[in-house]
């Protein structure tokens, strides 16, 4: 006898936990190579900006490009992580001042995110890969042929 | 662009550095209000010094503002699953709690400070030195700045903690943060342990999941992925400890709860 859909597996807390751990580092990464959620160059630092963060002039300074990779100590994208996450998702971002960072960035021409585009297209093919993959996976783990009566 | 973490620590050493001052200077006038050495000893003996730092020279409204910097970190979160509201009210409770203590033990310190000197025969302006620049134990401003800004970082570290409630139990972890010039001991050590799980953690570097490499550290465990390579940095973290070794600069770096014992 068929089982019903509701008893096809359904996702995870811990699946969208590892997501969004996944993608916070994704966008790490894709940050710190100096481009922005559209996949384009970051616009240049000031001259006087770039130079004292090449000349190392800052406390607790981790990065001296002069490439915009937004990162002086490293503290602003490090605090990008899951916020929380449940059967129905995950939720990344940063806190307090870290993301007033983010937002000055953003601000001043520098985007990470954006409502309208979250993540960038390579982060958001990733996603729908492994979502995909889960549904073919929570599908076979009911292991026998299921009929859907439509209409 | 303002740093309002930054700004809080700032302000908080600022306040303790008053308090601290104001607190010397009571204590220095009871001599000019003419007591003798023996009756100022009876006087701080008698001084509930946690009440008279928080209440009476007020550090307690300090205090309140650093903690609505911590509010500020949990502004932007939505509570859900194992990671609730009241899990996190009651860490920044505990940190409050503790910046209160110390605050007590503060006290002490500038109380024993002072009937030594005033024991000693010791001058004025050299008992308030001794007290103020820290050479008595008592917190200099940018030991406290250093306390203040270490409470909110370890702060955002225990959420990360309390997200990792969600991760399976074999779920492994890498310390994130640069290796360089400025990378303590500590925090090579685990840059260069590479993936380990939360037990592993706890045993090779115990509470460093909450604390990182102590004051000021620039780094944090998370959870390892498939790009985790990219922000570590393993490699670089090893040879640093085998030039330190060859040099003979390596000291068997301990976590903070190690050294606390």
């Amino acid at each position: 006898m068929a089982k019903p859909l509701k008893s096809v597996p359904t996702f995870t807390a811990s699946f969208w936990k590892e997501i969004g751990d996944e993608v916070s580092d994704r966008i790490q990464v894709h940050t710190k190579s100096g481009r922005d959620v559209r996949d384009k160059g970051f616009k240049k630092y000031s001259t006087k900006y770039a130079d004292a963060k090449v000349a190392g002039k800052f406390k607790r300074q981790s990065s001296r490009s002069k490439k915009p990779d937004l990162t002086l100590t490293g503290d602003m994208l490090r605090n990008l992580q899951t916020r929380s996450a449940n059967k129905e998702g995950a939720i990344i971002g940063w806190s307090g001042t870290n993301a007033q960072k983010v937002q000055w960035n953003a601000d001043m021409g520098r985007e990470i995110t954006t409502t309208a585009k979250p993540v960038t297209t390579k982060i958001e093919n990733w996603i729908d890969k492994q979502v995909g993959a889960r549904i073919d996976r929570n599908i076979k783990a009911t292991n026998e042929t299921k009929t859907f009566v439509i209409g | 662009m303002p740093d309002l973490k930054d700004k809080a620590a700032k302000e908080f050493a600022i306040a303790v550095q008053r308090v601290q001052e104001e607190l010397v200077n009571q204590i220095l006038d009871l001599k000019n209000q003419g007591f003798t050495r023996q009756e100022i000893l009876l006087v701080l003996q008698s001084l509930d010094m946690e009440d008279m730092i928080l209440t009476r020279l007020n550090l307690s409204a300090d205090i309140d503002n650093l903690m609505l910097t911590y509010q500020g970190v949990l502004s932007n979160m939505e509570m859900t699953g194992a990671v609730s509201n009241e899990a996190l009210t009651a860490l920044l409770r505990m940190d409050q709690a503790n910046f209160v203590s110390q605050a007590g033990v503060m006290g002490n310190t500038i109380r024993t400070e002072a009937a030594r000197g005033i024991l000693a025969g010791a001058s004025e302006a050299s008992i308030a030195e001794g007290i103020l620049k820290g050479s008595g134990g008592v917190l200099r401003a940018d030991q406290a700045q250093t306390l203040a800004n270490t409470a909110l970082n370890t702060f955002e570290r225990n959420v990360t903690m309390e997200m990792a409630e969600f991760d399976p139990e074999n779920a492994t972890y890498v310390y994130q943060g640069p290796v360089d010039d400025r990378t303590r001991d500590i925090c090579l050590d685990m840059a260069s342990a590479g993936a380990l799980t939360r037990a592993e953690i706890e045993s090779s570097f115990a509470g460093s999941f909450g604390d990182g490499g102590g004051f000021n550290c620039r780094h944090r465990w998370a959870r390892e992925t498939s790009v985790s390579k990219k922000l570590t940095d393993k490699k670089g973290a090893s040879g640093v400890i085998a030039a330190k070794k060859s040099q003979g600069k390596w000291r068997s770096p301990q976590t903070l709860q190690e050294q606390r014992g």
